[in-house]
C-alpha cells in the first residue's frame, strides 16, 4: 500500500512538467505552429524562475518571472515563424540551440558558474507538487472547454486547419497564431517552474531532460486532444515512476545497470507512437505558411 | 445610360495591370440590382481579376468602381464585405473538422460574455435571413461529411448571415454533378427574390441561357459585348467570347472497328452491394465508345477495374492483357506500368489528385509518367536538352499556355491543366488505348474544341477511345456508340444513325436509359461513395 501511494505520488511529481508543456505545445500546434521548441521553453522559464528567487529569495517572484519569460519566449518564436514564413521545425530547432547556448553565458555572468544558479534554500522553492498536479489538471480542463466552446478556440481550430477560411473574413491567421504561441509559452512556463523550483532546487544543466520532446510525443500520441494528451503524459509518468522505482533494484541477484533502466521512459515514447493507431490526424495546415 | 440606385455596381474604365500583364483593360459597364449576371469569358480573359478588384481583393490600377451609387475604393475585403458585398471563392475556404454552424460564423461569432459562443442565437440570426428552406442544412454536421454541392451552400450561407446583398461566385458550376448545378441555380433566384444581386463567372453557355438574366463578354481583359440574355442568340455570346466562329469539327470518317483492345465480360464489382452489375462492352480499335449516365453510377468503377485497382468477378481484358480479378496493390501498379508503355492513355476524372502533381513544375508534370521506351535518360542521366524540347513541342501542339516550364503547375489555368494532360498522355506515348473521364470539365470553349479534335484524330489513327462523361451532348457529339450505365448496370446501347452524321442519336431514349433502372438505396450510395474516395 505504501508503495502504491509512493507511486502514485511519484506519477503525479514527474507528470506536471509533461503536462504543462503538452498543454502549452497543444495550443500552439492546434493554431497551426508544430512546436519542436517546447523543451528550449522549459529551460528558459526553469531557469529564469531559479535565478529570479536566487536574486529575490522570493518563490512567487520566480514564478512570475518563469511564466513571463515563457510567454516572450513564446511570443519571439511565434512571431519568427509567422514573419519569416520558414519552417517551424527549424525554427524550433534554433530556438533550442539559442537557449541552450544563452543560459550558461548569462549563468556565468550572474553566477560565476556555466553549471546553474546556486542551491535555492527550502522555504524560497514551492514543496506541493499536488498543487501543481491540480493546476494542471484545471489547464487541461479550461483548455478543452474553450477549444470547443469559444471564439478564441474556433479561432485557433481554423488557423491550423484552414487558415484561408480567417484570411477571407478579415480575420489575421498569423496574428492568431502568434497569440497561441504567446500563451503556450505562459502555460509550458509553469512546467519550467516546477521544474526549478518544486522538483529541483535551482537551475542546472539540461534539467528538462527531453520532456518537452515526450510532450510533443503525448499531443501526437493523444490525437492533438486535450483530454487525450493529458492522458498520454500520465502514461509516460507511469513509465518514467516505473523507472525510478527499479533504479538499485536487482532481479534475480541480477543487478540491472541503471542506464537501462533510465532509458524505459524514452522506450515507452518511441513504442507508443509507433504502435498509435491514427485516431485522429495533425492539423491540417500545420507547419505551413499564412 | 443613367446611373440610379437600381444600379448595384458599376465599373468607370476600370483597369488593373500585374507588372507588364494588363489583365483587366479599361473595363466599363452597368449591372442592375436584383438580377443574375453573367460575366463571360475564356480562361484567362479577366473574369476573376474583374471580380476580385470588385470585391477588393485587388486594388485597380485606373478606373472607378461604383457600387449602389457610391464610388468606392477598398482598402482590403473586409471594407467590402461592410458594404455588403460578398465572393465565393472558386477553391472553398471551410475548415473541413468545423461544424456546418461554426464554419458560417468564423470571423464574426454570435458570443455571450467573454467570447463564449453562442450556437443556437447564430442558427437563429442565420434562419432569420434565408429566403427558403432549400439552403437549409443541419447545422451541427462536420464539413467533411459534406458533398461539393452541400459544401458550396456552406459558403453562400456564409454570405448571407453577413447580410451581403452583392454576391459574386467564382466559376460555380465547375466542380459541381449536372444534378446539383440546377440546385445551385433555383438557390441563386431565391436571393434574387429577396432582391440580391448575383454575378456568377461561368464559361458554361447552357446555364447563362438558362438561368441568368444578363450576359457580360470579357475577352483578353477588354470588355467586348454584353446584352439582356432573353434578347440574345448563342452564337452571337460564342463569337464574342472566342473573337471568331467557332469553326466546324472535322468530319468523321466511316466506322472501321477492328481488334477490342478493352473487353469487360460479365464484370461485377460488389461492394456492400453492386457497384457494377454483370458489365459486358467492348472498345475496338478505330471506335469511340462513349459511356453516359448520372454521376457515380458505376463510371468510376469500370476504371478502376480496368487498372485491377478493385476487386471484381469476370473477365477484363486490356490490350491483350487478362487482368487479375484481385491482385496486390504492388503487383497492380506494375501492370498499370506495363499498360501504359503497351500504350494506354489515361486522363482521370480529378486532374488535381489523379492527374498532376499540383506543386511541381510544368515539365515535370508533363515530362513524367511517359512512356519508358521514350526515356529521355541515357546511362542513368538525365538529358535534359531533349526533355526540355520534347515537352514544349508537346506542350506547342496542344495549345498550353504558360509562362515558362518551370512555373508550378497549380499557376494554370483548368483548361491548361487538362490540355497539358491530354498533350503528356497522347504524346508521351503510342496511344493504342485512351480512357477519358470528364475530359472536358471546367475547360473552356477553344480548349474543348482542340480536345475533340485530337480525340478524332486518335481515332483515325486506329486508337480505340473509351469516353466517360456526364455531358451528354459532348458523349453524342464524339461517341460511335454510347452505352448507358445506371445504378451500376447497362441499361441501354446506342449506336450512331448514319455512319458519318455526327450526334445521330436518340437523346430522349439515352435520357431515359440513364433513370431507367430502379433507384439506388441509400446503402448502394453511399458505399459508392467510398469507392471515389478510395481511388
Amino acid at each position: 500500500m505504501e508503495l502504491l501511494i509512493a507511486f502514485v505520488e511519484s506519477v503525479m511529481r514527474v507528470s506536471v512538467p509533461l503536462l504543462f508543456a503538452a498543454y502549452g505545445g497543444l495550443i500552439s500546434e492546434r493554431s497551426g505552429l508544430a512546436n519542436v521548441a517546447l523543451e528550449g521553453q522549459l529551460l528558459l522559464s526553469a531557469f529564469v524562475a531559479a535565478a529570479t528567487v536566487a536574486l529575490t529569495q522570493n518563490a512567487w517572484v520566480g514564478l512570475g518571472a518563469g511564466i513571463v519569460a515563457g510567454g516572450l519566449g513564446g511570443a519571439v518564436f511565434g512571431w519568427t515563424s509567422v514573419k519569416s514564413r520558414a519552417d517551424h521545425i527549424v525554427i524550433g530547432i534554433a530556438f533550442n540551440m539559442l537557449i541552450a547556448g544563452l543560459i550558461p553565458t548569462v549563468c556565468r555572468a550572474w553566477f560565476g558558474v556555466t553549471g546553474g544558479t546556486p542551491q535555492l534554500q527550502r522555504d524560497a522553492r514551492f514543496t506541493s507538487d499536488i498543487s501543481f498536479f491540480l493546476a494542471a489538471v484545471l489547464v487541461g480542463g479550461i483548455l478543452w472547454w474553450a477549444l470547443q466552446s469559444t471564439r478564441w478556440g474556433l479561432r485557433l481550430k481554423a488557423a491550423g486547419d484552414r487558415p484561408e477560411a480567417l484570411t477571407v473574413q478579415g480575420v489575421s491567421a498569423g496574428w492568431v497564431r502568434i497569440q497561441a504561441s504567446t500563451l503556450c509559452g505562459l502555460v509550458v512556463g509553469i512546467g519550467g517552474v516546477n521544474l526549478s523550483l518544486c522538483q529541483g532546487s535551482g537551475y542546472i544543466r539540461e534539467m528538462a531532460g527531453g520532456r518537452g520532446f515526450i510532450a510533443l510525443a503525448a499531443i501526437i500520441f493523444g490525437g492533438w486532444r486535450p483530454v487525450q494528451t493529458g492522458l498520454a503524459c500520465l502514461l509516460f509518468a507511469v513509465a518514467d515512476a516505473v523507472q525510478t522505482m527499479l533504479q538499485g533494484k536487482s532481479i534475480f541477484d541480477l543487478a540491472i545497470p541503471n542506464s537501462i533502466v533510465q532509458i524505459i521512459p524514452y522506450v515507452a515514447t518511441l513504442l507508443l507512437l509507433a504502435f498509435r493507431r491514427s485516431m485522429m490526424s495533425a492539423p491540417s495546415a500545420i507547419n505551413k505558411p499564412v | 445610360m443613367i446611373s440610379g440606385p437600381t444600379e448595384a455596381v458599376e465599373f468607370i474604365g476600370i483597369g488593373k495591370s500585374f507588372g507588364s500583364c494588363r489583365a483587366v483593360d479599361h473595363v466599363t459597364g452597368n449591372f442592375s440590382a436584383g438580377r443574375i449576371h453573367a460575366i463571360l469569358g475564356e480562361n484567362g480573359a479577366g473574369k476573376s481579376t474583374l471580380m476580385k478588384l470588385l470585391f477588393g481583393l485587388y486594388g485597380p490600377t485606373e478606373g472607378k468602381i461604383r457600387v449602389k451609387g457610391t464610388e468606392r475604393h477598398w482598402r482590403s475585403p473586409a471594407d467590402s464585405m461592410d458594404a455588403g458585398l460578398g465572393m465565393v471563392q472558386q477553391h472553398f475556404t471551410l475548415v473541413e473538422s468545423l461544424s456546418v454552424i461554426d464554419n458560417i460564423m468564423l470571423g464574426a461569432e454570435a458570443c455571450s460574455a467573454f467570447g463564449v459562443l453562442d450556437r443556437e442565437r447564430a442558427i437563429q440570426l442565420l434562419e432569420a435571413e434565408l429566403p427558403s428552406a432549400d439552403l437549409s442544412l443541419d447545422w451541427n454536421r462536420q464539413v467533411s461529411d459534406l458533398s461539393v454541392g452541400e459544401k458550396q451552400k456552406v459558403e453562400i450561407l456564409k454570405l448571407i448571415a453577413r447580410k451581403a446583398d452583392i454576391l459574386v461566385l467564382d466559376e460555380p458550376t465547375a466542380v459541381l454533378a449536372p444534378q446539383e448545378i440546377s440546385g445551385l441555380f433555383s438557390i441563386l433566384k431565391e436571393l434574387k427574390k429577396q432582391g440580391r444581386t448575383v454575378f456568377v463567372i461561368t464559361h458554361k453557355l447552357g446555364e447563362v441561357f438558362e438561368h441568368c438574366d444578363t450576359w457580360f463578354v470579357l475577352r483578353a481583359g477588354r470588355s467586348i459585348a454584353s446584352g439582356e440574355v432573353h434578347q440574345t442568340k448563342v452564337e452571337d455570346v460564342v463569337r464574342a467570347m472566342v473573337g471568331t466562329n467557332l469553326p466546324p469539327l472535322s468530319d468523321l470518317s466511316k466506322r472501321n472497328p477492328g481488334e477490342a483492345r478493352l473487353k469487360f465480360e460479365n464484370v461485377s464489382v460488389k461492394k456492400t452491394s453492386h457497384v457494377l452489375n454483370n458489365l459486358s462492352f467492348e472498345v475496338r480499335s478505330g471506335e469511340i465508345v462513349g459511356i453516359a449516365g448520372i454521376d457515380g453510377s458505376g463510371q468510376a468503377e469500370v476504371v478502376a477495374a480496368s487498372l485491377g485497382l478493385v476487386s471484381f468477378s469476370g473477365e477484363i481484358t486490356v490490350l491483350g492483357d487478362v487482368i487479375p480479378g484481385s491482385q496486390s496493390s504492388d503487383a497492380a501498379a506494375k501492370r498499370i506500368e506495363r499498360l501504359r508503355n503497351a500504350g494506354l492513355a489515361l486522363v482521370s476524372e480529378d486532374r488535381h489528385t489523379q492527374s498532376l502533381w499540383m506543386n511541381e513544375s510544368v515539365q515535370l508534370n508533363t515530362g513524367l509518367g511517359v512512356d519508358s521506351t521514350k526515356s529521355f535518360f541515357k546511362n542513368g542521366l538525365l538529358q535534359s536538352k531533349v526533355w526540355t524540347t520534347a515537352v514544349s513541342n508537346w506542350l506547342k501542339s496542344f495549345d498550353v499556355r504558360f509562362p515558362s516550364l518551370e512555373i508550378s503547375v497549380d499557376r494554370l489555368s483548368g483548361g491548361n491543366q487538362q490540355k497539358l494532360i491530354f498533350a503528356r498522355e497522347l504524346l508521351g506515348r503510342t496511344p493504342r488505348l485512351i480512357v477519358v473521364h470528364q475530359p472536358t470539365r471546367g475547360v473552356d470553349f477553344l480548349s474543348i474544341r482542340l480536345i475533340y479534335e485530337r480525340l478524332l484524330e486518335a481515332r483515325e489513327g486506329g486508337a480505340a477511345i473509351l469516353v466517360i462523361s456526364s455531358e451528354l451532348d459532348e458523349l453524342m457529339t464524339l461517341s460511335d456508340r454510347i452505352f448507358v450505365l445506371c445504378a451500376g448496370r447497362k441499361t441501354g446501347e446506342f449506336i450512331r444513325a448514319t455512319d458519318t452524321a455526327r450526334g445521330a442519336f436518340d437523346r430522349t431514349a439515352i435520357g431515359a436509359a440513364m433513370t431507367s433502372a430502379s433507384p439506388m438505396t441509400a446503402s448502394e450510395q453511399s458505399s459508392r461513395k467510398q469507392t471515389e474516395v478510395s481511388l
